[in-house]
């Protein structure tokens, strides 16, 4: 019994050591092929321009459904598409958005319906994991159970042998971001035929609306304007979810302080305009998505407004 | 609780450490302990069922009491009906009752008459269709008085709900489990060295081949309309790796788990995807529920023993029934229909038990004749596991269509290459280790102890990479 117990032992100790250490031991932290990687890539566009510019942020529907480059001719102002990935939570796209925005930025808030404030604690470790200013971004979690321990650091094993191994999979690397940070290898691939992330939407985002309120007081404070948009939906998950949505729209409209540019059914699209799940949008998708925000945008930037206190005021 | 999950992997070493030093090797605690684990290994996925494993216990007990106290035929009689009543009544509230209602229904509206029905809401609990056929097993063997009825009410218990095998088989029979829990089990080094290799075979078989190749499977088989007929042949194939891959797994984890304890469990599957024709198939997949199903039922009706009409018969019944056992939907039925039709002009024609050996006893590789009947049944396996998939039978009838269309010839649009080479080294590992119990049986005589401990890191290397959101067994729901 005692040699069993103890080679036993032995061997699980080395099997943990290997999946807990060796994302230790891979002490560069870089990552060319890590999807959330990118997220300094983004930051670095940010930094990069000089002056005033539009900031693009929310969840990965900005990745696959906007133009950055045709927008920034159209509206002629420098474009950064900061979105990455829903499940980061609004609170930390918040955070991350009053790092990085500057006086006089125009923010647009591109949501998921699906959208929650806490995001998921496990991604907010990785993305910090490869980029440490993100640490600053959310709160952790200091009584994190065993559980969650162990699942975080097996996530951090699977996705450096992913990067070892496969060097990631086909749209979602960090090298499928051009120079703006939109998502450009999928405009070349074939969809894979299914249509993922068809959440059960619920209109009670009560907590949602009061972080965006707390970013909207931020944001006229530090002369930054805000914007909101509903984003890109396929049509057939909006019937689904029709009732919720109105109401969820109603409470927005009624509550929420930062000017809305879409109305709630703006961006519903047919299904074959969709990638891989119901909020990323096809080459064509991209294109008709990025026309009409040219269009709304166009009308709110010439807006002087857009700074101005009474907007705020008149919500 | 599920054998995938870090729930088991916390509870294994803390019951295994409860149950070899603290009851001090005392068989009767170390039986209570096996019931204590078991109740709460299986109250962890919903303690309020336990009340049904608990009520199947206290009947069987008593009638198997009851079956040694009486002599007489009638009152003997009575009491194994009672059991079986419980234990089918069990099943077929929770099982089948939904599926009969609907299709009286809809059978009665066929004939013009419209009557209103109520179906329940209810949830199957897992696991009942194999603890309810391993107490009837105990009732039936103790009314043919093959078994001496037990007094021990916690070692019977435990029998009933002993974990590793409680929600997912093997279906033991208690002439050969029960009589387990009445001696003292000693702690084997070999024995327990070779239960952690079978759990990590299997737990290799479950998360690396199965649950990889679902992920394909479900793609395919839920948007089957979608794809051409070579996509679907793969889709099939995934399906056809997925539920041996999870249903053996789970059979040699429970078989595994089990022997640290110091009980043998019975084999339940050898190989069957090597198997030269569907009779030899149907020796080596899931040999517990297929000796049941033999013994107590295709025996009782006659077996092969009568003309062909009644060989005919049988070989239907037994095959439906055991495709009725999987599931309250037709897509079984079709597919066990389809099993005794592959079957059937074996029997007639007296060739049903010509592969009683292991495939290519005599080498390393099979013959022509036998690589060509391996390959013959393998593919009738495949075709028969689009029923068992399907959402019913017209999705089945549309998918085999497609895959019998001009479509089989165009370039599959999933075809995951490294996938499929997975797979093709998986078959390579299970062909070299098919004369053993599990395919990495043999690396224990074959391979020093470094080159062994090499490979098990290996193998949990991939386990813990292919770790990903806990899948549920297949089997669970059955």
């Amino acid at each position: 019994m005692k040699k069993f117990i103890v080679r036993v032992g032995l061997f699980f100790a080395m099997v943990f050591t290997i999946i807990l250490a060796l994302p230790v031991l891979d002490g560069k932290k870089e990552s060319t092929t890590e999807f959330m990687a990118a997220m300094s890539d983004k930051h670095e566009r940010i930094d990069g321009i000089n002056g005033h510019k539009l900031i693009l942020a929310g969840g990965s529907n900005l990745i696959f459904g906007v133009h950055s480059e045709k927008l920034e001719k159209e509206l002629k102002i420098p474009v950064a598409n900061l979105g990455l990935r829903a499940h980061l939570g609004l609170n930390f796209i918040l955070n991350e958005l009053k790092d990085v925005a500057k006086e006089g930025d125009i923010v647009l808030l591109s949501i998921e319906y699906f959208m929650d404030v806490e995001g998921d604690e496990n991604l907010h470790r990785l993305v910090s994991y490869y980029n440490p200013q993100a640490l600053a971004y959310f709160e952790p979690k200091y009584k994190s159970t065993f559980r969650q321990f162990f699942e975080y650091r097996h996530m951090l094993y699977k996705k450096l042998l992913t990067d070892y191994m496969t060097k990631g999979g086909p749209a979602y690397t960090r090298n499928d971001f051009n120079q703006y940070g939109d998502g450009i290898k999928h405009l070349e691939m074939k969809p894979p035929g299914v249509l993922g992330s068809r959440y059960v939407i619920k209109a009670n985002k009560e907590e949602e609306i009061k972080a965006l309120n707390d970013f909207q007081k931020f944001a006229v404070a530090k002369g930054i304007s805000v914007l909101f948009t509903y984003s890109p939906y396929a049509i057939t998950e909006f019937a689904t979810n029709e009732n919720e949505l109105k109401e969820l729209d109603s409470k927005f409209k009624e509550r929420m302080r930062i000017k809305m540019i879409s109305e709630l059914d703006d961006f519903t699209y047919d299904e074959e305009f969709f990638f891989d799940n119901v909020y990323h949008l096809t080459k064509e998708g991209r294109e008709m998505h990025t026309e009409q925000l040219i269009n709304k945008l166009s009308r709110e930037i010439k807006k002087d407004e857009l700074n101005d206190e009474s907007l705020v005021s008149t919500k | 609780m599920i054998f995938n999950s870090l729930d088991f992997a916390i509870f294994l070493p803390i019951v295994f450490i409860i149950y070899w030093f603290i009851t001090d090797k005392n068989l009767s605690l170390q039986n209570f302990v096996i019931v204590l684990a078991s109740y709460f290994f299986y109250g962890w996925w919903d303690w309020k069922f336990l009340s049904l494993i608990l009520f199947s216990t206290v009947v069987d007990y008593w009638v198997g009491i009851g079956l040694s106290k009486y002599q007489g035929k009638q009152l003997r009689k009575l009491l194994l009906g009672t059991s079986i009543i419980v234990n089918l009544g069990l099943l077929g509230f929770f099982k089948y009752y939904n599926f009969f209602l609907e299709n009286f229904v809809t059978a009665f509206s066929f004939l013009g008459n419209d009557i209103q029905s109520n179906t329940l809401n209810i949830i199957l609990p897992v696991g009942i269709s194999f603890y309810t056929f391993q107490t009837l097993s105990y009732s039936i063997d103790v009314y043919r008085k093959k078994l001496q009825p037990t007094k021990d009410f916690v070692a019977f218990a435990a029998f009933v709900c002993f974990f590793p095998q409680l929600v997912a088989g093997p279906i033991e029979r208690a002439t050969n489990l029960l009589p387990q829990f009445y001696k003292k089990r000693e702690f084997v080094y070999d024995k327990a060295t070779d239960g952690l290799r079978q759990i990590l075979w299997g737990l290799f078989k479950k998360i690396v081949i199965a649950d990889t190749c679902a992920t394909y499977a479900n793609t395919i088989f839920n948007n089957s309309e979608m794809y051409s007929g070579s996509t679907l042949v793969l889709g099939a194939l995934f399906f056809t790796f997925q539920i041996y891959g999870d249903f053996s797994g789970y059979s040699d984890i429970a078989i595994g788990t089990s022997r640290l304890f110091g009980f043998h469990l019975n084999r339940n599957f050898a190989f069957p995807y090597f198997s030269r024709d569907i009779a030899e198939f149907w020796r080596r997949w899931h040999i517990s529920l297929s000796t049941w199903f033999r013994d107590y039922l295709y025996i009782p009706l006659g077996g092969s023993r009568g003309g062909t009409w009644m060989k005919i018969r049988n070989t239907f019944i037994i095959f439906i029934v055991s495709g009725f056992w999987h599931g309250a939907n037709w897509t079984f039925i079709v597919w066990g229909a389809l099993n005794a039709i592959y079957f059937l002009p074996l029997l007639l024609s007296n060739k049903n038990r010509r592969n009683l050996d292991i495939i290519g006893n005599k080498g390393h590789f099979p013959t022509v004749q036998e690589l060509s009947g391996m390959f013959f049944t393998f593919w009738l396996t495949v075709l028969a596991w689009v029923f068992f998939r399907a959402e019913n039978i017209s999705h089945a009838v549309s998918f085999l269509n497609e895959i019998f269309s001009p479509s089989i010839l165009t370039y599959p649009e999933v075809f995951p290459k490294k996938i499929l080479v997975l797979l093709l080294l998986f078959m390579i590992l299970e062909w070299f280790g098919r004369k053993c119990e599990y395919a990495i049986e043999h690396i224990k005589y074959n391979i020093p102890v470094y080159g062994r401990w090499v490979a098990y890191c290996v193998m949990m290397s991939f386990i813990c990479y292919y770790l990903g959101e806990q899948q549920q067994f297949i089997y669970f729901q059955f």
